[in-house]
């Protein structure tokens, strides 16, 4: 078998109407993404019924139309490869359970395309309140997707068309807002393009002479180029979590008969090994791991997003539920927390916040009410900087630090430590109300010493 | 936004309503947006509109020299048409601009993670000019219905759960807005295979709370579903 390339995540973001779709579209069609034997067949159909000149277009809206039914799996799952890299892409809808999947879901972005429109009042209406831009990158920066790469689209559609003033005038703004946010702009890429005629995607475009490429200035290295592609090969891998002790959130628990309890779930950080002792939290028991599966094959090493299943020695079913943490006994065990600390930012929250208001988090695979224990302070979301002390509410818009109190036992990390276990979203009528990090945890020290051993 | 004609009777109202839950007209604090609305009204709000009546009073006890200094009350005051609730127009003749009439498809969020931006006026003016432009644009557009697909992971028991059952069951849940799509078998270990089914949603209409709820409720089948794969259509 040949080495696999290195798996990237890329959410894109971006306004309604800012083209994402149609850049998502032209990325994967042109860099293999497609079948290529549906290919040929649309293409074929499409210089048929006279559309030879439209001929992209009609093909995406062809695949488009067979997304919308549904039928094949494939096609839902957007997929390319760059040089370097295999990319899914997540075209983030408007859907108002998206966000939550974002932070609970089993594809976490590595990096966020932001897609912006140059065209006439698209940009203006992208990134003015109501539109979506700001709210999607500034969920990405809370959420730590620290690379972003910023796409001027439609550049065909400037007045006049391929216009340095316009193009300079959408990085002035975007520029701003990022910045306002917290990232740091020298970081960021600018791609002028058009998803619709190909400018500047796969190949560098003639029509912009005026673009002298875009540069990324990090630690890391600087890179250059011209185009979406290479831009995209540029980013930096996910930084592998293969040296942090273990993590693994249970997902399920099965009872096989003839192997025993089987639990799954998905390393986030560490590695897991037959004979290893581990800890389960909060269910406060440790068990031997015989023997590690996926897509039922025998394992002897699993890493960092492998989905994996284990046979475990003597561990009933009914002792362990999803949302459990499964980690080394040995290395940094995971336990549950009494209290935690987070910077939380309120979404949807129809009234106010107060000391007391208890929705449900999802963190990683639990689903646990927790209670807002103490309103330490507001924060200015710009600069994070403190704006108030002890407030006595809070409504959307707001970001603060507050503790939280899990009211049954449940285990979290700290965003710094364990990334994956330390994000969530709180929920409550239906509706995200407020997404967080958590800062710190106060740990229950009592839990390890009434941990049964079982061997 | 707006508040209709603040010097009628039904804009002051949109204006009582508005202030009911909020303090100012922007943010937590007195500033020129509060100064702008302020002017326009003609006369103080009638007693039975409560909130808007004790906002004027709060906003009529700064001196006129106070209200115009934008030091002592910041921010920079934009047309009345920028203010009030989303979906509803600003139409008081004191404004000299016709603010953008439609602005329907943006009201789904009127969120404003941000505050006021310190803008000169020349900016902002045009800025609305554009967003007044595309409003009208979109407008004559025939509204797309926002989809979504979606891909479900549903898992068994164990390794003798009737899958085909299990994919029965799930089919057989129909809501509007709701299509089901392809499905398979994937193995994860120990003979324990996962349903994995696609399915197209429309955004406003079916949520993944709600499919996992109805989903669940198979209980004898199923233990969990997870998403797999979110993406816009």
């Amino acid at each position: 078998m040949g080495k696999e390339k290195t798996h990237v995540n890329v959410v894109i973001i971006g306004h309604v109407d800012s083209g994402k779709s149609t850049t998502t579209g032209h990325l994967v069609y042109k860099c293999g993404g497609v079948d290529q034997r549906k290919l040929e067949k649309f293409e074929k159909a499409s210089a048929q019924v006279g559309k030879g000149s439209f001929k992209f277009a009609w093909v995406l809206d062809k695949l488009k139309a067979e997304r919308e039914r549904g039928i094949s799996i494939d096609i839902s799952l957007l997929k390319f490869n760059t040089q370097k890299y295999t990319m899914t892409i997540i075209d983030a809808p408007g859907h108002r359970d998206f966000i939550k999947n974002m932070i609970t879901g089993t594809s976490q972005a590595d990096a966020a395309l932001l897609v912006v429109s140059a065209a006439k009042g698209e940009f203006e209406a992208g990134v003015s309140r109501s539109g979506q831009t700001r709210e999607h990158a500034l969920l990405a920066y809370t959420l730590g997707v620290k690379q972003i790469i910023v796409c001027v689209n439609k550049m065909d559609l400037t007045e006049p068309p391929y216009s340095q003033k316009r193009y300079d005038e959408v990085v002035r703004g975007v520029t701003g807002f990022l910045k306002k946010i917290g990232y740091d702009t020298a970081t960021i890429p600018f791609v002028p393009i058009s998803g619709w005629t190909g400018e500047n995607m796969i190949t560098a475009s003639q029509k912009m002479p005026w673009f002298q490429g875009w540069k990324v200035r990090r630690r890391e290295g600087h890179a250059n180029g011209k185009t979406l592609l290479e831009v995209l090969d540029s980013l930096l891998p996910p930084v592998r979590t293969i040296n942090k002790p273990l993590r693994l959130p249970l997902q399920d628990v099965y009872k096989i008969g003839g192997v025993g309890t089987v639990p799954v779930g998905k390393i986030e950080t560490g590695v897991l090994k037959p004979g290893m002792t581990l800890m389960f939290s909060p269910a406060k028991l440790t068990a031997e791991v015989k023997s590690i599966e996926m897509h039922h094959q025998g394992m002897q090493t699993a890493l960092p997003g492998h989905n994996v299943g284990f046979n475990i020695k003597n561990v009933s079913v009914k002792n362990l539920r999803r949302g459990d943490v499964a980690g080394n006994a040995q290395q940094d065990p995971p336990s549950d927390v009494k209290s935690f600390e987070a910077q939380v930012i309120v979404l949807n929250h129809p009234g106010r916040i107060k000391v007391g208001y208890s929705p449900v988090l999802d963190c990683h695979t639990a689903h646990v009410t927790c209670r807002f224990a103490e309103l330490k302070e507001k924060l200015d979301r710009r600069t994070g900087k403190k704006m108030e002390a002890h407030p006595q509410i809070l409504q959307s818009g707001d970001a603060a630090t507050v503790k939280l109190v899990p009211i049954k036992p449940m285990c979290v990390e700290s965003f710094f430590t364990y990334a994956p276990l330390g994000r969530f979203a709180a929920r409550d009528l239906k509706q995200t109300v407020a997404v967080g990090v958590i800062k710190s945890v106060d740990k229950d020290s009592s839990s390890k010493l009434k941990a049964p051993v079982c061997k | 936004m707006g508040f209709g004609d603040l010097r009628s009777a039904s804009g002051l109202k949109v204006l009582n309503e508005f202030l009911s839950d909020k303090s100012y007209i922007e943010g937590f604090v007195p500033s020129q947006s509060d100064v702008c609305v302020f002017e326009a009204l003609s006369a103080a709000p009638p007693a039975d509109l409560c909130h808007a009546l004790r906002w004027y009073k709060h906003i009529s006890s700064y001196s006129d020299k106070t209200r115009s200094d934008p030091h002592l009350l910041p921010g920079v005051q934009k047309p009345l048409g920028q203010y009030g609730p989303v979906g509803v127009a600003d139409s008081t003749n004191t404004t000299p601009k016709a603010p953008p009439a439609n602005e329907e498809e943006e009201d789904d969020d009127d969120l404003d993670l941000f505050g006021s931006d310190e803008e000169d006026e020349e900016m902002t003016r045009l800025k609305e000019e554009r967003v007044a432009a595309y409003a009208a644009k979109k407008s004559k557009k025939p509204a797309l219905i926002a989809k979504s697909s979606i891909l479900l992971d549903v898992k068994p028991w164990d390794d003798e759960t009737d899958m085909k059952k299990m994919e029965e069951c799930v089919r057989s849940l129909q809501m509007d807005g709701l299509v089901w799509g392809q499905a398979k078998l994937v193995p994860v270990g120990y003979g324990i295979k996962k349903l994995q089914i696609n399915c197209v949603v429309e955004d406003d209409k079916v949520g993944t709370d709600l499919l996992e709820e109805h989903i669940t409720a198979f209980e004898d089948l199923v233990q969990s579903v997870d998403v797999a794969a979110f993406n816009k259509i």
